[in-house]
Protein backbone atom coordinates (compact mmCIF):
# COMPACT_ATOMS: atom_id res chain seq x y z
CA UNK A 1 0.00 0.00 0.00
CA UNK A 2 1.14 3.14 -0.93
CA UNK A 3 0.81 6.88 0.59
CA UNK A 4 -2.47 7.31 -1.07
CA UNK A 5 -3.61 4.20 0.59
CA UNK A 6 -3.95 2.38 -2.81
CA UNK A 7 -2.33 -1.16 -2.75
CA UNK A 8 0.30 -0.78 -4.84
CA UNK A 9 0.54 -2.96 -8.27
CA UNK A 10 4.22 -5.23 -7.71
CA UNK A 11 3.76 -8.56 -8.44
CA UNK A 12 4.31 -10.85 -5.73
CA UNK A 13 4.58 -14.29 -6.75
CA UNK A 14 3.06 -16.04 -3.52
CA UNK A 15 0.01 -15.22 -2.42
CA UNK A 16 -1.56 -16.99 0.40
CA UNK A 17 -5.46 -16.66 0.66
CA UNK A 18 -7.36 -16.36 3.56
CA UNK A 19 -11.37 -17.11 3.60
CA UNK A 20 -14.09 -16.32 2.69
CA UNK A 21 -14.58 -18.81 5.71
CA UNK A 22 -11.66 -19.89 7.70
CA UNK A 23 -11.20 -20.73 11.33
CA UNK A 24 -9.63 -18.01 12.46
CA UNK A 25 -11.83 -15.48 11.30
CA UNK A 26 -15.16 -15.30 13.07
CA UNK A 27 -16.78 -13.50 10.09
CA UNK A 28 -16.81 -14.01 6.34
CA UNK A 29 -13.93 -11.60 4.48
CA UNK A 30 -11.27 -12.80 2.08
CA UNK A 31 -7.55 -12.10 2.25
CA UNK A 32 -4.79 -12.19 -0.01
CA UNK A 33 -1.12 -11.83 1.75
CA UNK A 34 1.62 -11.51 -0.59
CA UNK A 35 4.56 -12.70 0.80
CA UNK A 36 7.82 -12.92 -0.05
CA UNK A 37 10.17 -15.14 2.83
CA UNK A 38 6.95 -15.62 5.06
CA UNK A 39 7.17 -11.86 5.17
CA UNK A 40 3.82 -10.42 3.78
CA UNK A 41 4.74 -7.85 1.20
CA UNK A 42 1.47 -6.58 0.38
CA UNK A 43 -2.38 -7.18 1.50
CA UNK A 44 -5.83 -7.00 0.20
CA UNK A 45 -8.76 -7.26 2.09
CA UNK A 46 -12.05 -8.23 0.20
CA UNK A 47 -15.49 -7.35 1.88
CA UNK A 48 -18.79 -8.31 0.44
CA UNK A 49 -19.64 -11.69 0.95
CA UNK A 50 -22.75 -10.72 2.41
CA UNK A 51 -25.52 -8.40 0.53
CA UNK A 52 -25.24 -5.23 2.11
CA UNK A 53 -28.94 -3.37 2.05
CA UNK A 54 -30.02 -1.80 5.13
CA UNK A 55 -29.71 1.79 3.72
CA UNK A 56 -31.83 0.89 0.98
CA UNK A 57 -34.15 -0.99 2.90
CA UNK A 58 -34.36 2.38 4.97
CA UNK A 59 -35.01 4.17 2.61
CA UNK A 60 -38.82 6.03 2.38
CA UNK A 61 -39.50 3.84 6.14
CA UNK A 62 -41.39 5.35 8.06
CA UNK A 63 -38.66 6.80 10.75
CA UNK A 64 -39.59 4.64 14.17
CA UNK A 65 -39.56 1.66 11.34
CA UNK A 66 -36.41 3.03 10.26
CA UNK A 67 -34.03 3.23 13.13
CA UNK A 68 -35.41 0.01 14.71
CA UNK A 69 -33.72 -1.21 11.23
CA UNK A 70 -30.65 -0.03 12.21
CA UNK A 71 -30.53 -2.31 14.86
CA UNK A 72 -30.05 -5.16 12.87
CA UNK A 73 -26.58 -3.62 11.44
CA UNK A 74 -24.56 -5.07 13.89
CA UNK A 75 -24.89 -7.81 16.53
CA UNK A 76 -22.59 -6.71 18.97
CA UNK A 77 -23.21 -2.44 18.96
CA UNK A 78 -26.59 -2.65 18.31
CA UNK A 79 -27.89 -0.46 20.95
CA UNK A 80 -25.48 1.76 20.06
CA UNK A 81 -26.77 1.93 15.83
CA UNK A 82 -30.44 2.25 17.47
CA UNK A 83 -29.13 4.95 19.94
CA UNK A 84 -27.23 7.33 17.30
CA UNK A 85 -30.07 6.84 14.63
CA UNK A 86 -32.82 8.15 17.58
CA UNK A 87 -30.23 11.12 17.93
CA UNK A 88 -30.27 12.07 14.81
CA UNK A 89 -33.95 12.29 14.45
CA UNK A 90 -33.96 14.26 18.10
CA UNK A 91 -31.39 16.42 16.65
CA UNK A 92 -33.69 17.50 13.55
CA UNK A 93 -36.42 17.85 15.15
CA UNK A 94 -34.79 19.46 18.11
CA UNK A 95 -36.61 16.86 20.77
CA UNK A 96 -35.14 17.15 24.05
CA UNK A 97 -34.30 13.83 25.85
CA UNK A 98 -35.77 13.37 29.47
CA UNK A 99 -32.26 13.47 31.97
CA UNK A 100 -33.57 9.83 33.52
CA UNK A 101 -33.52 8.45 29.90
CA UNK A 102 -30.00 9.82 29.06
CA UNK A 103 -28.77 8.24 31.58
CA UNK A 104 -30.53 4.80 30.65
CA UNK A 105 -29.04 5.12 27.74
CA UNK A 106 -25.52 5.74 28.63
CA UNK A 107 -25.88 2.80 31.15
CA UNK A 108 -26.73 0.90 28.31
CA UNK A 109 -24.06 2.01 25.80
CA UNK A 110 -20.95 1.57 28.40
CA UNK A 111 -22.52 -1.79 28.72
CA UNK A 112 -22.44 -2.65 25.60
CA UNK A 113 -18.99 -1.36 25.52
CA UNK A 114 -18.20 -3.88 27.97
CA UNK A 115 -19.43 -6.64 26.19
CA UNK A 116 -17.37 -5.59 23.20
CA UNK A 117 -14.25 -5.38 24.95
CA UNK A 118 -14.62 -8.71 26.22
CA UNK A 119 -15.37 -10.11 23.15
CA UNK A 120 -12.49 -8.52 21.44
CA UNK A 121 -10.56 -9.76 24.33
CA UNK A 122 -11.34 -13.03 23.88
CA UNK A 123 -11.10 -13.24 20.37
CA UNK A 124 -7.66 -11.56 20.56
CA UNK A 125 -6.97 -14.28 23.20
CA UNK A 126 -7.80 -17.50 21.04
CA UNK A 127 -6.02 -15.96 17.64
CA UNK A 128 -3.05 -15.39 19.69
CA UNK A 129 -2.97 -19.43 21.05
CA UNK A 130 -4.29 -18.58 24.36
CA UNK A 131 -7.55 -20.84 24.79
CA UNK A 132 -7.74 -20.51 28.35
CA UNK A 133 -7.45 -16.94 28.29
CA UNK A 134 -10.63 -16.56 25.81
CA UNK A 135 -12.68 -18.96 27.33
CA UNK A 136 -12.13 -16.98 30.86
CA UNK A 137 -12.97 -13.83 29.30
CA UNK A 138 -16.54 -14.97 27.73
CA UNK A 139 -17.03 -16.40 31.07
CA UNK A 140 -17.22 -12.99 32.69
CA UNK A 141 -18.67 -11.48 29.72
CA UNK A 142 -21.59 -13.24 30.30
CA UNK A 143 -22.60 -10.95 33.30
CA UNK A 144 -22.69 -7.92 30.64
CA UNK A 145 -24.57 -10.03 29.02
CA UNK A 146 -27.39 -10.83 31.59
CA UNK A 147 -27.48 -7.16 32.64
CA UNK A 148 -28.46 -5.85 29.03
CA UNK A 149 -30.86 -8.90 29.16
CA UNK A 150 -32.29 -7.61 32.69
CA UNK A 151 -32.86 -4.12 31.10
CA UNK A 152 -33.77 -4.76 27.33
CA UNK A 153 -35.36 -7.96 27.73
CA UNK A 154 -32.65 -9.60 24.70
CA UNK A 155 -29.05 -10.33 24.97
CA UNK A 156 -28.74 -8.67 21.60
CA UNK A 157 -30.96 -6.06 19.83
CA UNK A 158 -32.38 -4.93 23.34
CA UNK A 159 -34.89 -1.70 21.86
CA UNK A 160 -34.05 0.46 24.39
CA UNK A 161 -33.79 4.00 22.49
CA UNK A 162 -37.54 5.45 20.73
CA UNK A 163 -37.48 8.94 19.63
CA UNK A 164 -37.65 11.00 22.79
CA UNK A 165 -36.27 8.63 25.22
CA UNK A 166 -36.21 5.13 26.13
CA UNK A 167 -39.01 2.13 26.61
CA UNK A 168 -41.10 2.17 29.34
CA UNK A 169 -39.73 -1.82 29.73
CA UNK A 170 -36.43 -0.92 30.05
CA UNK A 171 -36.44 2.05 32.98
CA UNK A 172 -34.81 0.49 36.03
CA UNK A 173 -35.98 0.04 39.44
CA UNK A 174 -33.91 -0.24 42.89
CA UNK A 175 -33.85 -4.31 42.00
CA UNK A 176 -32.01 -3.55 39.20
CA UNK A 177 -29.95 -0.93 39.81
CA UNK A 178 -28.52 -3.42 42.84
CA UNK A 179 -27.99 -5.85 40.06
CA UNK A 180 -26.15 -3.61 37.83
CA UNK A 181 -23.91 -2.48 40.77
CA UNK A 182 -23.00 -5.92 41.86
CA UNK A 183 -22.07 -7.01 38.32
CA UNK A 184 -19.95 -3.64 37.72
CA UNK A 185 -17.72 -5.00 41.51
CA UNK A 186 -17.46 -8.85 39.72
CA UNK A 187 -16.51 -7.13 36.44
CA UNK A 188 -14.02 -4.53 38.04
CA UNK A 189 -12.35 -7.99 40.19
CA UNK A 190 -11.94 -10.28 37.30
CA UNK A 191 -10.81 -7.37 34.74
CA UNK A 192 -7.88 -6.90 37.73
CA UNK A 193 -7.04 -10.39 38.01
CA UNK A 194 -7.30 -10.53 34.51
CA UNK A 195 -5.23 -7.71 33.61
CA UNK A 196 -2.50 -9.22 36.25
CA UNK A 197 -2.31 -12.39 34.87
CA UNK A 198 -2.38 -11.29 31.04
CA UNK A 199 0.78 -8.72 31.95
CA UNK A 200 2.91 -11.32 33.71
CA UNK A 201 2.55 -13.79 31.40
CA UNK A 202 5.78 -13.95 29.14
CA UNK A 203 4.59 -16.00 26.35
CA UNK A 204 1.73 -13.56 25.86
CA UNK A 205 3.60 -10.54 26.11
CA UNK A 206 6.37 -11.86 23.57
CA UNK A 207 3.72 -12.74 21.25
CA UNK A 208 2.03 -9.25 21.10
CA UNK A 209 5.13 -6.87 21.68
CA UNK A 210 6.15 -4.86 18.42
CA UNK A 211 4.13 -6.60 16.78
CA UNK A 212 1.86 -4.91 13.45
CA UNK A 213 2.78 -1.77 14.92
CA UNK A 214 1.02 1.48 13.45
CA UNK A 215 2.23 4.86 13.90
CA UNK A 216 0.75 8.05 14.44
CA UNK A 217 1.39 9.52 11.37
CA UNK A 218 -0.14 6.35 9.69
CA UNK A 219 -3.35 6.19 11.72
CA UNK A 220 -4.33 9.57 10.54
CA UNK A 221 -3.30 9.08 7.41
CA UNK A 222 -5.58 5.55 6.97
CA UNK A 223 -8.44 7.70 8.98
CA UNK A 224 -8.21 5.03 11.84
CA UNK A 225 -10.78 5.15 14.42
CA UNK A 226 -11.52 4.36 18.08
CA UNK A 227 -9.48 2.14 20.45
CA UNK A 228 -7.05 1.47 17.49
CA UNK A 229 -6.51 5.15 16.72
CA UNK A 230 -5.96 5.83 20.84
CA UNK A 231 -3.27 2.81 20.72
CA UNK A 232 -0.97 4.69 18.86
CA UNK A 233 -1.32 8.03 21.27
CA UNK A 234 -3.28 10.47 19.20
CA UNK A 235 -6.33 11.18 22.49
CA UNK A 236 -9.42 11.61 20.59
CA UNK A 237 -12.84 10.13 22.04
CA UNK A 238 -16.24 11.55 21.36
CA UNK A 239 -17.52 10.92 24.85
CA UNK A 240 -15.62 14.39 25.58
CA UNK A 241 -17.41 16.14 22.83
CA UNK A 242 -20.72 14.86 23.44
CA UNK A 243 -23.37 16.38 25.76
CA UNK A 244 -24.79 13.34 27.09
CA UNK A 245 -21.87 12.09 28.62
CA UNK A 246 -20.71 15.81 30.27
CA UNK A 247 -21.99 14.95 33.76
CA UNK A 248 -19.56 11.64 33.99
CA UNK A 249 -15.76 11.90 34.60
CA UNK A 250 -13.96 8.96 33.14
CA UNK A 251 -10.30 9.00 31.44
CA UNK A 252 -9.08 8.70 28.38
CA UNK A 253 -6.84 5.63 27.58
CA UNK A 254 -3.63 5.97 25.49
CA UNK A 255 -0.75 3.76 24.41
CA UNK A 256 2.13 4.64 22.82
CA UNK A 257 3.14 1.60 20.66
CA UNK A 258 0.15 1.03 18.30
CA UNK A 259 1.20 -2.55 18.10
CA UNK A 260 -1.04 -5.84 19.14
CA UNK A 261 0.12 -5.22 22.71
CA UNK A 262 -1.26 -1.77 22.53
CA UNK A 263 -4.60 -2.39 21.31
CA UNK A 264 -4.74 -5.44 23.64
CA UNK A 265 -4.05 -3.25 26.67
CA UNK A 266 -6.30 -0.38 25.27
CA UNK A 267 -9.43 -2.52 25.80
CA UNK A 268 -8.11 -4.34 29.07
CA UNK A 269 -8.03 -0.01 30.42
CA UNK A 270 -11.13 0.46 29.07
CA UNK A 271 -13.05 -1.40 30.97
CA UNK A 272 -12.84 0.37 34.48
CA UNK A 273 -13.38 3.69 32.69
CA UNK A 274 -16.64 2.20 31.35
CA UNK A 275 -17.39 0.85 34.99
CA UNK A 276 -16.71 4.15 36.57
CA UNK A 277 -19.27 5.55 34.78
CA UNK A 278 -22.04 2.72 34.87
CA UNK A 279 -21.60 3.34 38.49
CA UNK A 280 -21.34 7.59 37.94
CA UNK A 281 -24.78 6.96 36.23
CA UNK A 282 -26.44 4.11 38.87
CA UNK A 283 -25.59 6.44 41.79
CA UNK A 284 -27.24 9.64 39.70
CA UNK A 285 -29.68 8.87 38.63
CA UNK A 286 -32.37 11.06 37.81
CA UNK A 287 -36.21 10.85 38.83
CA UNK A 288 -38.80 11.63 36.52
CA UNK A 289 -40.13 10.67 32.78
CA UNK A 290 -38.35 8.56 30.74
CA UNK A 291 -39.67 9.85 27.18
CA UNK A 292 -40.55 13.31 25.51
CA UNK A 293 -43.52 12.46 24.08
CA UNK A 294 -44.15 16.77 23.35
CA UNK A 295 -42.95 16.86 19.75
CA UNK A 296 -43.82 17.14 16.50
CA UNK A 297 -43.05 15.77 13.00
CA UNK A 298 -41.71 18.12 10.22
CA UNK A 299 -39.56 17.84 6.96
CA UNK A 300 -35.80 18.56 7.93
CA UNK A 301 -32.61 18.97 5.39
CA UNK A 302 -29.91 16.13 6.10
CA UNK A 303 -29.02 16.06 9.62
CA UNK A 304 -25.95 14.30 10.78
CA UNK A 305 -24.56 12.55 14.27
CA UNK A 306 -21.77 10.88 15.68
CA UNK A 307 -21.28 8.68 18.65
CA UNK A 308 -18.12 6.94 20.45
CA UNK A 309 -18.90 3.51 19.96
CA UNK A 310 -16.81 0.52 21.36
CA UNK A 311 -15.03 0.60 18.00
CA UNK A 312 -14.53 4.15 17.30
CA UNK A 313 -16.79 7.06 15.34
CA UNK A 314 -20.20 5.75 14.17
CA UNK A 315 -21.88 8.18 11.91
CA UNK A 316 -25.64 8.10 11.44
CA UNK A 317 -27.38 10.53 8.67
CA UNK A 318 -30.74 11.35 6.97
CA UNK A 319 -33.48 13.49 6.15
CA UNK A 320 -37.16 13.76 6.55
CA UNK A 321 -39.71 14.24 4.63
CA UNK A 322 -43.42 13.68 6.10
CA UNK A 323 -42.10 11.55 8.76
CA UNK A 324 -39.95 9.14 6.32
CA UNK A 325 -36.54 8.42 6.08
CA UNK A 326 -34.34 9.55 2.74
CA UNK A 327 -30.96 9.95 1.81
CA UNK A 328 -29.79 7.94 4.84
CA UNK A 329 -26.01 6.88 5.04
CA UNK A 330 -24.34 5.10 7.54
CA UNK A 331 -21.00 4.75 8.16
CA UNK A 332 -19.58 2.12 11.18
CA UNK A 333 -15.75 2.36 12.62
CA UNK A 334 -15.10 -0.54 10.98
CA UNK A 335 -15.31 0.60 7.54
CA UNK A 336 -12.52 3.41 8.15
CA UNK A 337 -10.31 0.67 10.20
CA UNK A 338 -10.15 -2.09 7.41
CA UNK A 339 -7.90 -0.12 5.55
CA UNK A 340 -5.29 0.10 9.04
CA UNK A 341 -5.96 -3.75 8.89
CA UNK A 342 -4.55 -4.40 5.85
CA UNK A 343 -1.78 -1.73 6.66
CA UNK A 344 -0.50 -3.83 9.70
CA UNK A 345 -0.25 -6.82 7.79
CA UNK A 346 2.45 -5.55 5.70
CA UNK A 347 5.77 -6.05 6.89
CA UNK A 348 4.38 -8.65 9.68
CA UNK A 349 5.15 -12.90 9.48
CA UNK A 350 2.58 -14.39 7.48
CA UNK A 351 1.75 -16.31 11.02
CA UNK A 352 0.89 -12.69 12.54
CA UNK A 353 -0.98 -11.72 10.08
CA UNK A 354 -4.33 -12.79 11.27
CA UNK A 355 -3.36 -11.07 14.51
CA UNK A 356 -2.72 -7.62 12.87
CA UNK A 357 -6.46 -7.84 11.38
CA UNK A 358 -7.52 -8.80 14.90
CA UNK A 359 -6.04 -6.00 16.61
CA UNK A 360 -8.05 -3.49 15.18
CA UNK A 361 -11.51 -5.53 16.21
CA UNK A 362 -12.93 -5.97 12.79
CA UNK A 363 -16.69 -6.26 12.57
CA UNK A 364 -17.45 -7.26 8.79
CA UNK A 365 -21.54 -7.81 9.78
CA UNK A 366 -21.60 -4.17 10.49
CA UNK A 367 -19.36 -3.11 7.10
CA UNK A 368 -21.55 -5.13 5.14
CA UNK A 369 -24.96 -4.57 6.81
CA UNK A 370 -26.44 -7.74 5.53
CA UNK A 371 -29.47 -8.58 5.29
CA UNK A 372 -31.26 -11.62 4.19
CA UNK A 373 -35.20 -11.40 4.55
CA UNK A 374 -37.31 -14.30 2.71
CA UNK A 375 -40.43 -14.56 1.45
CA UNK A 376 -42.18 -16.73 3.96
CA UNK A 377 -46.15 -18.36 3.35
CA UNK A 378 -48.09 -16.40 6.10
CA UNK A 379 -46.08 -13.19 6.35
CA UNK A 380 -45.26 -10.18 4.55
CA UNK A 381 -41.99 -9.50 4.34
CA UNK A 382 -40.14 -7.20 1.85
CA UNK A 383 -38.00 -9.30 -0.15
CA UNK A 384 -34.39 -8.18 -1.36
CA UNK B 1 -10.40 -2.77 1.10
CA UNK B 2 -11.73 -4.15 -2.00
CA UNK B 3 -14.97 -4.44 -2.68
CA UNK B 4 -16.58 -6.93 -5.81
CA UNK B 5 -19.54 -5.17 -7.64
CA UNK B 6 -21.34 -7.84 -9.40
CA UNK B 7 -22.11 -8.19 -13.43
CA UNK B 8 -25.07 -6.26 -13.83
CA UNK B 9 -25.41 -4.85 -10.43
CA UNK B 10 -26.09 -1.75 -9.01
CA UNK B 11 -25.23 -0.52 -5.22
CA UNK B 12 -24.83 2.70 -3.32
CA UNK B 13 -21.28 3.96 -1.15
CA UNK B 14 -22.11 6.34 0.61
CA UNK B 15 -21.59 4.63 3.99
CA UNK B 16 -17.85 3.71 2.64
CA UNK B 17 -17.33 7.46 2.40
CA UNK B 18 -14.55 9.10 4.44
CA UNK B 19 -16.05 12.82 4.76
CA UNK B 20 -12.48 14.79 4.92
CA UNK B 21 -13.34 17.36 1.86
CA UNK B 22 -15.38 15.33 -0.28
CA UNK B 23 -18.02 17.26 -2.07
CA UNK B 24 -20.77 14.37 -2.67
CA UNK B 25 -23.05 12.76 0.07
CA UNK B 26 -23.85 9.21 -2.32
CA UNK B 27 -21.93 7.68 -5.01
CA UNK B 28 -24.41 5.36 -7.19
CA UNK B 29 -22.13 2.61 -8.87
CA UNK B 30 -23.38 0.70 -11.88
CA UNK B 31 -21.69 -2.17 -13.07
CA UNK B 32 -22.95 -2.96 -16.86
CA UNK B 33 -20.10 -5.42 -17.86
CA UNK B 34 -20.70 -9.10 -17.78
CA UNK B 35 -17.47 -9.12 -15.47
CA UNK B 36 -17.31 -8.95 -11.82
CA UNK B 37 -15.18 -5.76 -11.17
CA UNK B 38 -13.39 -4.87 -7.62
CA UNK B 39 -13.55 -1.36 -6.17
CA UNK B 40 -11.50 0.36 -3.52
CA UNK B 41 -13.17 1.37 -0.47
CA UNK B 42 -13.29 3.51 1.79
CA UNK B 43 -13.51 6.41 -0.71
CA UNK B 44 -11.49 9.68 0.49
CA UNK B 45 -11.27 11.80 -2.63
CA UNK B 46 -12.70 12.95 -5.80
CA UNK B 47 -9.74 10.83 -8.48
CA UNK B 48 -11.63 8.02 -6.67
CA UNK B 49 -14.70 8.53 -9.24
CA UNK B 50 -12.31 8.93 -12.42
CA UNK B 51 -9.92 6.20 -11.20
CA UNK B 52 -13.08 3.75 -11.47
CA UNK B 53 -15.15 4.98 -14.24
CA UNK B 54 -11.79 4.05 -16.32
CA UNK B 55 -12.53 0.30 -15.23
CA UNK B 56 -15.62 0.22 -17.00
CA UNK B 57 -18.23 1.15 -14.07
CA UNK B 58 -20.98 3.86 -14.25
CA UNK B 59 -20.50 6.40 -11.29
CA UNK B 60 -23.40 8.49 -10.23
CA UNK B 61 -22.36 10.98 -7.32
CA UNK B 62 -25.26 12.29 -5.58
CA UNK B 63 -24.80 15.67 -3.19
CA UNK B 64 -26.86 17.11 -0.11
CA UNK B 65 -29.49 18.59 -1.79
CA UNK B 66 -30.33 15.72 -5.14
CA UNK B 67 -33.26 13.13 -3.99
CA UNK B 68 -30.92 10.10 -3.40
CA UNK B 69 -34.32 7.73 -4.40
CA UNK B 70 -35.06 9.19 -8.50
CA UNK B 71 -31.65 9.33 -9.01
CA UNK B 72 -31.14 5.93 -7.63
CA UNK B 73 -34.80 5.05 -10.07
CA UNK B 74 -33.42 6.85 -13.01
CA UNK B 75 -29.91 4.62 -13.10
CA UNK B 76 -31.74 1.09 -11.62
CA UNK B 77 -33.87 1.95 -15.15
CA UNK B 78 -30.61 2.11 -17.49
CA UNK B 79 -29.59 -1.03 -15.92
CA UNK B 80 -32.40 -2.75 -16.12
CA UNK B 81 -32.64 -1.80 -20.05
CA UNK B 82 -28.95 -3.02 -20.72
CA UNK B 83 -29.74 -6.25 -18.76
CA UNK B 84 -32.20 -6.63 -21.21
CA UNK B 85 -30.88 -5.87 -24.05
CA UNK B 86 -28.03 -8.30 -23.35
CA UNK B 87 -30.46 -11.40 -22.00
Amino acid sequence: MDNNNKVTSKVIETEVPLGTVHSAAIEPYRVRLFVEDEIVRDAELTVGVNHRGIERIMEGLPVEKANSLTEKICGICSNSHLWNSCLTAEKGLEIDVPPRAEYIRIIMEELERLHSHFLYLAHGSEVLGHETFAMRLFYIRETVMELLRMIGGNRVQYGVSVIGGIRPRCDLNEMKIQKISEGMNYIEEKIGEFADRFVRDPMVMSRISGIAAITKEDARRLATTGPSLRATGIEVDLRRDMKEYEPFEFDVITQDTGDVKANLLMRVLEIPEAVKIIRQAIKDLPDGKITNRSWEMQDTGIIRSYIEVPRGKLYHSYSLEDGRVRNSIVRTPSITNINTMEFACIGTHITDAQLAIVQCDPCFTCTDRAVKILDEPFRNITKI
Amino acid sequence: MKFVVRPQHIISVGGYIVEVDFPYRNIIVVNPTEEPIKIDVPIFSTEWIDEHRKLGLEITPTKDEDSFLRTWRKTKAKLDKIKGESS
